[in-house]
């Protein structure tokens, strides 16, 4: 099969411009192609730069240097309609709806292909059945959002972003708030949705265990190299060993888990 | 479909309301009109005409404009801070129109005496309310962009509120008591007494700010979500807090130059709809809001005229009787606001 890039960074380097102090740099050299029908985990510590990251490649903060290309397109160069008809976004769960229903929420995924008074067509609302039906949402879409478990909630943030139907999808965290079983279910749709619409899939998350299992590709962020390798290359690396070497937790490579390291308080 | 079919149960009714409240609203005042003496012949029918014409339309026009644009602003600026709590005066854009008739009123007594005492006209009170109204706006715009943060954003917006009363306190003080009574009679809001041009101003306004809301309605959509999601769907935050800052300026400007500081039908109205309108979507609030309000001030500008009375109660105070126990009925019949 063909390989399309979706999404490729440059020399980027992301991080917060100042006025009167040097630039924080949070990650710089990061090159990187991204093509459909990938799933790839963002990894990295608390505060390295994940979150910039995403709000950098969604057009939301400006890169310090560097290009970002979505599709054949410089980032930049697009207008606001055609970026959103390109890449769509999840965020964690705290910036959810407050009362929307969930049909009201999905259906704002066809906002950039409505016209200004938001008037939707027959196909747009087949669509949002079709997104519903494969999520298994369509029990749920006359509920308000606060009825529903966070579970579903960020099932529905993500048929929003399907209903969007663009070729890349970027998730912020999208299993933060989420118990073992809804987490599972949520990884293994990413998964789905990777193969059957050959998107491209980008999800930053402390899961690192699951991401292992999941994900096409593994993107670290660490400041330095930022390696970008598959599961199995990144755990024989021993990256995963060496980051977690004196902390409260150990990486097992033999079974692929993380093991508490009782004694550190005993 | 069923779009269309919400449509025509739920408009007819609305509209139905409107003309019903608008003809309440006509039928009563501190001259008792008949249907004999409007369309009859004897010689009570000019008077009656003349009373209808110069009095009571206007002013019934006035409460259908102020009523809406004060519920729109109150929609605009809940869409935008994401707060149920926003609302023109909430966020210091009516005080802001107030110290501009302030200024007008007392500042002028204040620094000129009783030359300046001269009664200001009322365009020039309108355009005084507007820029006040739109200084406020532009200094709370001016730090939404500083704080992201809504609560912070409220409170700078309720600190602005109590910055302009305390000028007007400071210029209270200093002025005749002609211009500190044409004040205080300014700040009971009233209706009555606009000619036929003055009307036909604030209408024009309040028509410029609901076109202005009408032209954002997706990127108001966009925003249910917040900003981030705005942007992540091909909105433009910066065009859409512009707008809406412009528009709730316009509305809130002129309605509260031109009517003095109505309170609360900006918070409550918006509100109200979202319990009847169940469609968030902005193309189906709008119209919503601004029917609701007109309604809501209609009734209480008819109230305000009580029959048989010959005092006309000061109309800011009869919305916050009536609208206050509305908004608390419904809080404790919903349990819950749906915001």
């Amino acid at each position: 099969m063909d390989k399309t890039s979706v999404l490729h960074t440059e020399k980027l380097r992301i991080g917060y411009r100042s006025k009167n102090k040097a630039d924080v740099v949070l990650a710089e050299g990061l090159t990187q192609t991204f093509y459909a029908g990938e799933l790839t985990a963002i990894l990295g510590v608390n505060g390295i730069g994940k979150s910039t990251l995403i709000r950098t490649l969604t057009g939301l903060q400006q890169p310090l240097s560097g290009g970002l290309l979505l599709g054949d397109q410089e980032l930049s160069s697009l207008s606001d309609q055609e970026r959103a008809k390109r890449l769509s976004l999840v965020l964690t769960r705290q910036s959810a709806p407050p009362n929307l229903l969930v049909r009201e929420v999905l259906a704002l995924g066809r906002q950039p292909y409505l016209r200004w008074w938001g008037k939707m067509n027959e196909q747009d609302q087949e669509l949002i059945l079709a997104v519903a039906d494969q999520l298994h949402l369509l029990p749920f879409l006359e509920k308000n959002c606060h009825q529903i478990s966070d579970g579903q909630l960020q099932k529905v943030l993500l048929g929003r972003a399907l209903v969007q139907n663009t070729p890349l999808v970027l998730l912020d965290e999208p299993t933060t708030h989420l118990d073992l079983e809804h987490k599972a279910e949520l990884f293994l749709l990413l998964k789905k949705l990777v193969r059957s619409e050959n998107k491209s899939i980008l999800f930053s998350t402390h899961d690192i265990e699951w991401a292992l299992q999941v994900a096409d590709r593994i993107w670290l962020i660490d400041g330095k190299s930022n390696p970008h390798t598959t599961p199995s290359e990144f755990v024989k690396s021993g990256t995963l060993e060496a980051l977690f070497s004196a902390g409260f937790v150990r990486f097992d490579p033999q079974d692929e888990r993380f093991q508490l390291q009782q004694n550190r308080y005993l | 479909m069923s779009t269309l079919n919400t449509f025509f149960s739920r408009w007819p009714a609305l509209i139905f309301a409107l003309l019903i409240s608008l003809f309440l609203n006509l039928s009563m005042g501190s001259v008792s009109l008949s249907w004999n003496d409007l369309f009859g012949s004897s010689e009570a029918t000019s008077s009656a005409a003349y009373v209808l014409w110069q009095y009571r339309l206007p002013k019934a026009l006035a409460a259908i404009c102020t009523g809406a644009g004060l519920s729109l602003c109150g929609l605009l600026m809940q869409t935008l801070f994401r707060n149920p709590l926003a609302g023109p005066f909430v966020l210091g854009i009516s005080s802001g129109a107030g110290l501009g008739a302030a200024l007008l009123l007392l500042g002028s007594s204040a620094l000129l005496g009783t030359v300046g005492s001269v009664a200001p006209s009322s365009t020039l009170l309108i355009l005084a309310g507007s820029i006040g109204s739109l200084a406020v706006l532009f200094l709370v715009g001016l730090m939404a962009k500083q704080v992201r943060d809504t609560l912070s954003l409220l409170i700078v917006g309720l600190m602005l509120g109590s910055l302009t009363s305390a000028v007007v306190g400071v210029l209270s003080y200093f002025s005749s008591s002609e211009a500190l009574q044409q004040y205080v009679y300014w700040s009971f809001g009233s209706l009555g007494g606009m000619s036929w041009p003055q009307v036909g101003l604030l209408a024009l306004f309040t028509l410029l700010g609901i076109l202005i809301a009408l032209m954002m309605i997706k990127g108001l959509d966009g925003f249910l979500l917040g900003e981030d999601y705005a942007h992540s769907m091909g909105i433009s935050p910066q065009k859409v807090r512009f707008g809406c800052i412009l528009a709730a300026g316009l509305l809130a400007g002129s309605c509260t130059a031109f009517a003095g500081p109505i309170a609360f039908v900006g918070l409550a109205v918006p509100h109200i709809a979202r319990q009847r309108i169940s469609e968030m979507r902005h193309a189906q609030q709008i119209p919503a809001v601004l029917l609701y309000g007109s309604v809501l001030m209609l009734l209480c500008d008819s109230l305000a005229q009580w029959p048989g009375s010959a005092h006309v109660l000061p109309i800011n105070a009869i919305t916050s009787l009536l609208g206050a126990p509305v908004v608390i009925w419904i809080v404790l019949k919903q349990k819950k606001l749906r915001f």
